[in-house]
């Protein structure tokens, strides 16, 4: 089968799911930009999944079958972002390697560490800024204060996470919860009261406490929440059973390999 | 000592004038052999009485000392395949300033061929943050001698 990606904007969990996908042993093409009819014709796709925002249908007329990751009402059309959609695909998590060799385990090592702008912080920020603490925040934006590492790889989130003492994380942040939890983070959960967080903070750093979130378990996450079991989801959907279990056959090997 | 200093750019900024002070006031008193490469060949902002090579000239630079002042200066000098000490003197923390990934960053900084000499005390922390790594030196302000004393 061959299946077209088209990318409209860029979005992690759009790719998330490609790569996914991209694991099956189908023929793939990938387009964004100006795409001819000529060269959809030439291709000859079966399945074109694109992120084109309000388009019930990939807008190139042809054969294929049109998988919508956008969020209008279509059968075909799925969301990331809208919980009451009829197709919503939920928050999941991308299977990283969180393995680190033993003369790498330094440069992943950090008593706090966050994958974002920590402004949303306020007071602990401070806190994290202006003690003793090893933190390391990454960020595409620089950010000309103490403890700012620069950007990292995406691949590399879950290696900081597990070998954090902590990961802060904002309440209701729960891709990145699942995230840290996936990846046996230490999650410290931040919700506005900064005295609790700095406190829990210090404990797991001094005292090596672990912390657990109701709801998020890693096996869970593991068993139901990954990127895989969403790209199935899709296909199941919309009746493609057997690309479907392809990709969940694909998940197994390819996390339990680890 | 015969020391090249690599250069950003030769147009205006805090390091290139201090830098070129220094190196003026080594040239014209001592016999000194001191160039500069520049990795943006831009028009000098002021004289520079040395010459200015381009980066490639790096590559043969032997048996002498070649100074870095950026992580990305850094990384260019540790690429060459020549037998001449290496010093990073970290002006600035490029990285709070413009996008860069930390393994770049990293690797740079813990890179046990190349001296490490600060600018100031306040960038010990950030560094020994990243990579626990504690600087060679500390020089307020860029001086040849004090880097030469250093290797």
């Amino acid at each position: 089968m061959k299946i077209l990606f088209y990318r409209y904007a860029q979005d992690p969990n759009f790719e998330a799911i490609i790569t996914s996908i991209n694991k099956t042993k189908h023929q793939f093409g990938y387009a964004s930009g100006e795409v001819t009819q000529e060269a959809i014709a030439n291709f000859a796709p079966d399945i074109i999944i694109h992120n084109i925002p309000n388009t019930e249908s990939f807008p190139i007329k042809s054969s294929a079958i049109s998988i919508n990751i956008n969020d209008t009402d279509n059968k075909h059309s799925f969301s990331f972002t809208k919980p009451k959609s009829k197709n919503y695909i939920g928050k999941f998590v991308y299977l990283r390697d969180c393995n680190v060799n033993e003369n790498e385990l330094e440069k992943y090592k950090s008593d706090v560490v966050y994958i974002g702008s920590p402004v949303v912080f306020g007071n602990v920020l401070d806190f994290l800024v202006n003690n003793n603490i090893n933190f390391k925040f990454f960020n595409h934006q620089p950010h000309n204060i103490n403890g700012y590492c620069g950007m990292c790889s995406s691949e590399d989130y879950g290696k900081f996470y597990k070998n954090a003492k902590a990961c802060i994380v904002t309440s209701g942040d729960d891709a990145r919860l699942m995230d840290i939890v996936s990846c046996d983070g230490n999650p410290v959960v931040y919700n506005n009261n900064a005295d609790q967080c700095i406190e829990q903070i210090l404990s797991a750093i001094n005292e090596n406490k672990k912390y657990t979130i109701d709801g998020y378990n890693k096996e869970d996450i593991l068993k139901q929440h990954t990127s895989f079991d969403k790209a199935a989801q899709i296909f199941k959907t919309i009746g493609l059973s057997k690309i479907s279990e392809e990709i969940l056959k694909i998940k197994k090997i390819d996390w339990y390999k680890k | 000592m015969k020391t090249m200093i690599c250069f950003e750019n030769l147009s205006y900024s805090q390091f290139n004038h201090e830098v070129t002070n220094e190196i003026n006031k080594y040239t014209l008193l001592s016999n000194e052999e001191i160039c500069i490469s520049s990795l943006d060949q831009s028009y000098p902002f002021t004289n520079i009485n040395t010459a200015v090579f381009s980066p490639l000239e790096m590559d043969s630079f032997n048996n002498g000392v070649i100074i870095a002042n950026t992580i990305r200066n850094a990384e260019n000098i540790l690429g060459c395949s020549n037998n001449s000490k290496k010093a990073l003197y970290l002006f600035d923390l490029d990285w709070m300033f413009y996008p860069m990934f930390y393994d770049d960053i990293y690797n740079i900084l813990t890179e046990k061929n190349i001296k490490l000499i600060l600018r100031s005390e306040d960038h010990i922390r950030p560094i020994y943050n990243i990579c626990k790594r504690k600087p060679d030196a500390v020089l307020n302000r860029f001086s040849l001698e004090g880097i030469w004393n250093l290797l």
